[in-house]
């Protein structure tokens, strides 16, 4: 067999790439939602987490060949999605808003949730203030509420994504539940 | 204030009732445009990957350097990327000022732990970068104090404060004061290697005294106080009791390593951009009073 030149190489897709990009098309679909409401849970930002989504599936589409247990793919998927959030968020803009802070005692606008005065104002509706509530957790403790309540996952499967221990999960739940109640009582939420 | 009380077990059932959509509207979804995308620079990244193989393999040594710069300079993969600076990919974000700031201020913990701010000879002996000092101010302008240097405090939801002794989190500050009260601040410490920056909208990317800059006019500042921090837990804006200016440099230093160097003040754009060419004048290297 002769030597392919680079062309022919980088020109056209192999059989063992059409296979692979079919799988991760199909990961995208079951998937792929649940990446991108991961990110944007984190990162409270849609830039940036399709930004996330992105370098996920990319990753995916590299490490295709290795992930031939179906069951590893969405824990693996969530992974690798959580650490490029964190990857995101130790970024420089964010580090550099807490350096300035402590140099002086004031502080700049960074990043966070979506904050206006009206929609602040104390809410009746329980599930709207609750909802508000969970978007004002710190990190961490929202993204495990998040995966727990929203994504349906148990303590040991968010432990391996966060790389936490299942202890720091479940006290992060219960802390996360705990800030929401004291949010909800300042807020003059009836139960 | 009512007395509302909640249990746990009342905010565990109210949170199962709760949609993902619910908590957190807004959130994208998978459009073909960002499976496209995601398709493509895949395929981008997986053509550069090969061509490089390939021209390692067998290519005479001209040519591949040739198209390796081809290769490096292709496309990159994030999306809206509007430049490679320094290798790395920068964005200004694309979004209304309202919204930056809508998102500023959250997971905004306004009381840390007081900096521990070293002496400037043991400053001078642990900075992994070269201290500079600006060689000019604008009239009136003193110094408050001369570049001092502290490890950064990072906030772990389990661990709470810990100062992080680490180059990385290492930075110098100094300080200047005019007569009328007007502040210019200088931090310097080492650019965290990302994969990408989005800086805030409206950020002019500059070049000065042939360094990559990044201005941005009227910058919102609030107090770091515990009132602050309640407004930004509930959702609201902290208090802004001021505007300031802040001009952002990458220094590419011989080693290969990159100086952040961030200057902020009430003084105008061009001050500060005066300021930051001063740093690399002859006779800079001293924090100098007004002249």
């Amino acid at each position: 067999m002769g030597s392919r030149s680079a062309d022919s190489c980088t020109g056209s897709r192999t059989v063992k790439d059409r296979t692979r990009d079919e799988a991760v098309e199909v990961w995208i679909d079951l998937h792929g939602e649940a990446v991108l409401r991961l990110a944007y849970a984190s990162l409270l930002n849609r830039a940036q987490a399709e930004d996330v989504f992105q370098e996920v599936f990319i990753k995916a589409y590299r490490h295709a060949d290795r992930l031939q247990d179906p069951d590893r793919v969405r824990p693996w998927l969530l992974q690798v999605a959580m650490n490029a959030c964190r990857d995101l968020r130790r970024s420089w803009w964010s580090r550099r808003i807490r350096d300035g802070a402590e140099l002086d005692g004031m502080t700049t606008a960074g990043q966070g949730p979506e904050a206006d005065p009206a929609a602040a104002a104390v809410r009746a509706d329980v599930n709207e203030a609750l909802a508000r509530a969970v978007r004002t957790l710190p990190d961490g403790f929202r993204e495990t509420v998040v995966l727990h309540y929203f994504e349906g996952l148990a303590a040991p499967e968010i432990a391996r994504i966060t790389g936490v221990r299942v202890g720091t999960v479940h006290s992060r739940l219960h802390r996360a539940r705990q800030l929401l109640r004291q949010q909800l009582e300042a807020w003059g939420v009836e139960p | 204030m009512s007395e509302a009380k909640w249990s746990d077990s009342r905010v565990d059932r109210c949170l199962r009732s709760l949609s993902f959509d619910e908590a957190l509207p807004g959130a994208p979804t998978v459009s073909p445009d960002l499976r496209a995308r995601t398709r493509a620079a895949w395929q981008t990244r997986r053509a550069s990957v090969r061509r490089k193989a390939a021209l390692w393999k067998g290519a005479v040594v001209v040519a591949a350097a040739i198209c390796l710069l081809l290769v490096t300079n292709s496309h990159s993969t994030m999306a809206d990327v509007a430049e490679l600076i320094l290798g790395i990919p920068v964005r200004v974000l694309n979004m209304s000022r309202e919204e930056w700031l809508r998102q500023g201020f959250s997971n905004w913990l306004a009381k840390g732990p007081d900096t521990a701010f070293l002496s400037p000879e043991e400053t001078a002996e642990i900075a992994p970068f070269p201290i500079r000092t600006p060689a000019w101010l604008p009239e009136g302008f003193a110094v408050i104090h001369e570049p001092t240097g502290a490890y950064s405090w990072g906030h772990y939801p389990d661990e709470g404060w810990k100062v992080v002794e680490d180059d990385r989190f290492f930075f110098v500050t100094q300080s200047f004061q005019s007569e009328d009260g007007r502040q210019i601040g200088i931090i310097q410490s080492i650019y965290w290697k990302t994969q990408a920056v989005d800086l805030p909208p409206d950020t002019e990317i500059l070049e000065v005294a042939g360094h990559p800059a990044f201005l941005r006019r009227d910058v919102p500042y609030a107090r770091a106080d515990e009132e602050n921090e309640l407004r930004s837990k509930s959702g609201l804006l902290p208090e802004i009791v001021g505007y300031r200016n802040e001009l952002e440099l990458w220094v590419s230093e011989a080693d290969g390593q990159i100086t952040q160097i961030h200057i902020s003040g009430d003084v105008s754009p061009e001050v500060l951009v005066g300021i930051a060419e001063s740093l690399f004048e002859e006779g800079g290297g001293e924090a100098s009073p007004a002249p």
